[in-house]
């Protein structure tokens, strides 16, 4: 399974309310109100467990997570170490 | 105006998240002349000092006054013009005395002055809650609300560890160089550590880490600055408020306590109410938004009561602003 469709399946689980929603990889997930502040802590929290990463104080950043094609490549910098 | 996403990781950038305010000096200000009259002057008449300062405010600032007055006369339609006109004069002279208050705070605090001017009611609602272990919030609302920090000192006299978390890592309130001179002369901390603020804005990994440590924390529950809202009944409109503070509730299981100042500046008190908790599952959030909805409802009845120490009326059209907040980019609103 992707990063894209691992993060995908557990923002519709945790955040939509909608029953059968779907989010695309480009639909914004802060800006839509789907995703707030304690939802990107819940969302830290489920990558440092599920990828294996610290995500560090200054990483917690909106552009990082504004969509989940943002997140994926963050993700994808945090492994291969060369996230800023 | 639009903000840029960049501007707003610079904005929020979480180098300094969870840090204790920043604090710098300079050279001469106004409030210096605050401390020094302090020093001489009895309490009343350091309030008046601060009444005539807001009443040159009032007639000085035209824009803000004028902002003012047009959210009272949308707030009290059928207000006569004097009635609006004594509430707008009213709200300067408060907010300048409050300033003063605020400025004079750490102070105040460490000279035993401030716990004899702010009383706290309500106190044994913290005490239960802080003993359930749970965690604890207190909930205000900007309504008086630089008189939270005052409590926030007030409480912390008394040995219960209050914290405030502040959207900007810089000590607003920087210090010259007398009255840092004056401050260490009796004791006084700079207003960040009196507060024990520290900055946190998107990240709120530290206002979690903040109550798991068994610290109260202390937030603003009716902000702008936020990512999540909902809707509801408040002032005769539909307007979004947040749940942000209370999403933080929800995810560390802390009660949380409405804590208002009321009265004016020269008769605050500081007002505790009865704890709640909210539902933990992310699933109930109805449970959530009914609590927010109650929680305007309170903030309403203390507005109401205090109408001209409501911080948000120098907002241009404050209710169109309040209206608009679902419509724009988290920039925005941390713009405003």
């Amino acid at each position: 399974m992707s990063t894209e469709a691992k993060l995908q399946e557990y923002i519709e689980k945790t955040f939509v309310r909608e029953k059968g929603k779907r989010v695309a990889t480009a639909d914004s997930l802060l800006d839509s109100g789907l995703v707030d502040s304690t939802g990107v802590f819940e969302l830290v929290s489920f990558i440092e467990a599920e990828f294996g990463i610290k995500i560090e104080d200054e990483e917690i950043l909106p552009e990082h997570f504004e969509t989940i094609d943002n997140l994926a490549a963050f993700i994808g910098r945090k492994r291969t170490g060369s996230a800023s | 105006m639009a903000v840029s996403s960049a501007h707003v990781a610079s904005s929020v950038a979480g180098d300094r998240t969870g840090e204790p305010l920043r604090s710098e000096f300079r050279r001469f200000d106004l409030g210096d002349v605050a401390y020094l009259l302090y020093l001489v002057l009895p309490h009343r008449a350091l309030m008046e000092v601060g009444r005539l300062r807001g009443w040159l405010d009032y007639l000085l600032r035209a824009r803000a006054r004028r902002a003012v007055r047009g959210n009272l006369r949308d707030l009290f339609p059928d207000a006569s013009r004097w009635r609006i006109e004594t509430l707008t004069r009213r709200f300067f002279e408060y907010h300048q005395m409050r300033s003063l208050l605020l400025l004079l705070g750490p102070l105040m605090a460490a000279r035993g002055d401030l716990e004899r001017i702010l009383p706290v009611d309500g106190l044994e609602h913290l005490e239960r809650a802080r003993a359930d272990g749970h965690g604890t919030m207190l909930l205000g609302a900007h309504i008086n609300s630089v008189g939270g920090l005052l409590a926030i000192m007030v409480l912390r006299r008394r040995g219960i560890d209050v914290r405030s978390a502040f959207p900007d890592p810089d000590d607003a309130w920087t210090r010259t160089y007398l009255r840092a001179f004056i401050d260490r002369r009796f004791g006084a901390q700079s207003m960040g550590e009196a507060v024990s603020g520290f900055y946190a804005q998107f990240n709120i990994r530290p206002i979690i880490k903040t109550i798991k440590e068994g610290a109260t924390l202390l937030l603003m529950g009716d902000g702008w600055h936020t990512a999540a809202f909902t809707e509801v009944r408040f002032l005769g409109r539909t307007v979004p408020f947040t749940t942000g503070p209370l999403g933080v509730a929800r995810l560390t299981g802390a009660t949380v306590l409405p804590c208002f100042i009321a009265g004016t500046p020269t008769s605050l008190r500081v007002s505790i109410q009865p704890g709640f908790r909210i539902a933990p599952a992310r699933a109930d959030a109805a449970d959530l938004e009914r609590q927010t909805a109650e929680f305007a409802s309170r903030v309403e009845e203390h507005l109401l009561a205090h109408v001209s120490c409501w911080q948000h009326l120098t907002v241009p059209n404050v209710f169109e602003t309040m209206r608009s907040m679902l419509d724009k980019t988290i920039a925005e609103r941390y713009a405003i």
